[in-house]
């Protein structure tokens, strides 16, 4: 797959160019507005960087046009500003999903890729964070380097936590999630079933929250 | 400070005392006016009179109308006297008033009165017609009176009227300022100048000028911030991406460390910006997003998420010890920036090992969120200037910017919320507590 990187910042531009070429993904690098908006009227790129603040062409303008013509192709935009309003703007207009300045090349590469499941249709089978992913079709879960399939209360657990992640689930919502109506809850089987999660991918694969219950962080 | 005469006392004033003026000449002129035609007209009787009396006394005495009733005050004083001086006739023999010599009119001073007197002298006898001058004063007055009586009566009624028409208008200045002081400060229509009087139009026209100034300069501003954020946060990009990349070389970990430190630095860069940024976005008086119903459980459990793993790292024990349910009205954006603020301080300036509390609390009709924590708290001298920008009341070499305090206040401004920071009761450490109307 070919990206194409829309960026009129020079030393921003190199280094994602050589951060996506260190992950092996194949990069074009197109400099303002105008060009960016001819770039990606050729097609040929199966995803697309924009930045929102061009000289010449706003990313906005850009973003509206491709989608004017029905070019659905996945945009991940990058945006300098944190107000709310932009960011509403950039989805209504199309984009998948933004970042904003700075971030880090594994949360950017991790957006990339659910951008591309959710295009793929496979919305539904992986839930992941920049540290975990959860195969929800073999209840495989990948952490940290380590992998393995877990029993299904086990993943049903880190399943309900990753469903909105740095969202704190208490006692009784995890119970809730994991257990049917009037099936017998021992009070400590939660703890029991962290524990067992714990044992196999450390510590801080879940937070405990004193006072509230446990999350895992975005 | 004094202010000015008001615009209705001073026309009062002015316009009474001129249409008193006008009176009072009215009246005087009129009197003058009266007096010299009713005197024309009275010489004009004496000579008449003066032509047409006989030398005999005309009888009877007592005739048809000899009793009605009469002022003798009002009389001619009729005299004739023949050829050799010899009084033929005297109307008022009691009156002396001396023989003229020639034909004409005479003003003429007794020891009782002041006479108006005419003197006919034909060759065989003289006739002289007299009259009081206080009767012909006072038909004069009397005259000039009822012309100016009109107008002095107009007077009173003419500055009832003033005042009502005052009213009016000032009731119409009062209906703009009361429109100007409604405006929203990010409303940027001019102020309609459709009812205004034309008077007050220029100045109107001049505040709407100023107006457009203002939001000019606002708008001049909120772009630099975006600018601003552009130009700070995309090199900071570039850095934590080359970062990245020089880790994804660093395959045998020699420079961990110093890339550790590098990231920090980028942490503390890009933080410091955003803090800027968003207290540059509040003195720009960028409008707040649309209230929303906000479940303060919900705001007090993320803001806590958020956060844990800066607690973490910092080995401080970070947790929730009261839900209380309440929902308030007001921007998410700005709680979630105070609430951020207050955690992310708390959890900063305490020690290894502390602890931080949140509690969500609902007490009567208030709502509030408390952020305790274990640390050094703040001396009481340097309480009053907490929530300053820049002001650091802690520790120098805790990485913190002094700005968390100032933009938590400016957005509890901003949403109508209350925020004060106090000692705990038993001085352990510091808390923070945000009251939120329900």
């Amino acid at each position: 797959m070919r990206v194409l990187v829309i960026e009129d910042d020079v030393m921003l531009g190199r280094a994602l160019v050589q951060a996506l070429d260190d992950a092996g993904i194949s990069v074009d690098w197109v400099r303002d507005g105008p060009l960016g908006a001819e770039a990606a009227a050729i097609g040929g790129h199966g995803f697309i960087l924009l930045d929102l603040g061009l000289p010449g062409r706003s990313g906005l303008e850009i973003l509206r046009g491709l989608r004017a013509q029905g070019d659905r192709r996945p945009v991940l935009v990058i945006t300098a500003r944190d107000g709310l309003d932009d960011r509403i703007a950039g989805l209504d207009l199309g984009a998948d999903d933004y970042l904003v300045k700075p971030f880090e090349v594994k949360e950017l590469l991790a957006r990339m890729r659910a951008v591309l499941r959710r295009h793929g249709g496979q919305a539904t089978s992986v839930l992941s964070t920049n540290e975990i992913e959860l195969d929800l079709s073999s209840h495989e879960v990948r952490y940290r380097g380590a992998s393995e399939v877990l029993p299904a209360r086990e993943f049903a657990l880190l399943q309900a936590l990753l469903e909105r992640p740095g969202t704190i689930l208490s006692r009784s919502q995890l119970e809730e999630r994991l257990y049917g109506w009037g099936e017998e809850v021992e009070s400590n089987a939660i703890d029991v079933l962290i524990h067992y999660v714990r044992r196999k991918f450390g510590k801080d694969i879940i937070r405990n929250i004193r006072g509230a219950g446990w999350m895992i962080p975005k | 400070m004094t202010t000015a005469l008001s615009i209705r006392r001073t026309a009062f004033l002015w316009l009474a005392g001129l249409m008193a003026t006008i009176g009072i000449c009215a009246a005087a002129a009129s009197y003058l006016l009266v007096q010299s035609e009713a005197a024309d007209f009275l010489d004009n009787q004496l000579r008449q009179i003066a032509l047409y009396v006989g030398n005999e006394r005309s009888t009877p005495a007592v005739g048809p109308d000899s009793t009605a009733q009469h002022d003798p005050e009002d009389d001619f004083v009729v005299q004739v006297w023949d050829a050799s001086g010899t009084p033929l006739r005297q109307s008022h023999p009691a009156v002396e008033i001396a023989r003229q010599s020639g034909t004409g009119f005479a003003d003429i001073t007794t020891d009782r009165d002041r006479w108006r007197v005419y003197t006919l002298a034909a060759p065989d006898r003289t006739v002289q017609i007299s009259q009081d001058m206080s009767v012909r004063q006072e038909l004069a007055t009397s005259a000039a009176l009822q012309a100016a009586l009109p107008i002095i009566v107009l007077i009173p009624l003419s500055l009832l009227t003033l005042g009502w028409i005052i009213d009016r208008i000032m009731a119409r200045l009062n209906r703009l300022a009361g429109a100007v002081a409604a405006r929203d400060t990010t409303a940027d229509d001019p102020v309609p100048i459709g009812d205004v009087p034309t008077e007050v139009v220029p100045f109107v026209s001049a505040i709407n000028l100023l107006l457009a100034r203002l939001h000019g300069l606002l708008e001049r501003q909120r772009r630099f911030i975006s600018d601003a954020a552009h130009e700070l946060r995309t090199p900071l990009a570039a850095l934590q991406i080359q970062i990245d990349n020089l880790r994804h070389d660093d395959q045998d970990g020699r420079f961990s460390e110093r890339l550790g430190e590098l990231e920090a630095g980028i942490r503390r860069a890009t933080g410091l910006v955003g803090k800027l940024l968003r207290l540059a976005r509040y003195d720009a008086r960028e409008a707040a997003p649309a209230p929303q119903p906000i479940d303060l459980v919900r705001l007090a459990l993320d803001t806590v998420a958020r956060l844990t793993p800066f607690a973490e790292s910092r080995g401080i024990d970070l947790g929730i010890t009261r839900q209380d349910k309440a929902v308030a009205q007001g921007a998410l954006a700005d709680f979630e920036v105070i609430l951020d603020n207050l955690v992310e301080n708390a959890v900063r300036y305490t020690p290894p090992g502390g602890v931080v509390d949140v509690a969500v609390s609902v007490v009567g009709r208030e709502a509030y969120i408390e952020v305790s924590d274990t640390g050094p708290g703040i001396a009481d001298d340097d309480m009053p200037h907490v929530f300053e920008r820049f002001f650091r009341a802690r520790p120098q070499d805790c990485e913190g910017s002094g700005l968390g305090l100032a933009i938590a206040k400016a957005a509890a401004e901003r949403q109508g919320a209350q925020l004060t920071l106090a000692m705990r009761e038993d001085r352990t450490g510091l808390r923070a507590r945000l009251l939120v109307a329900r």
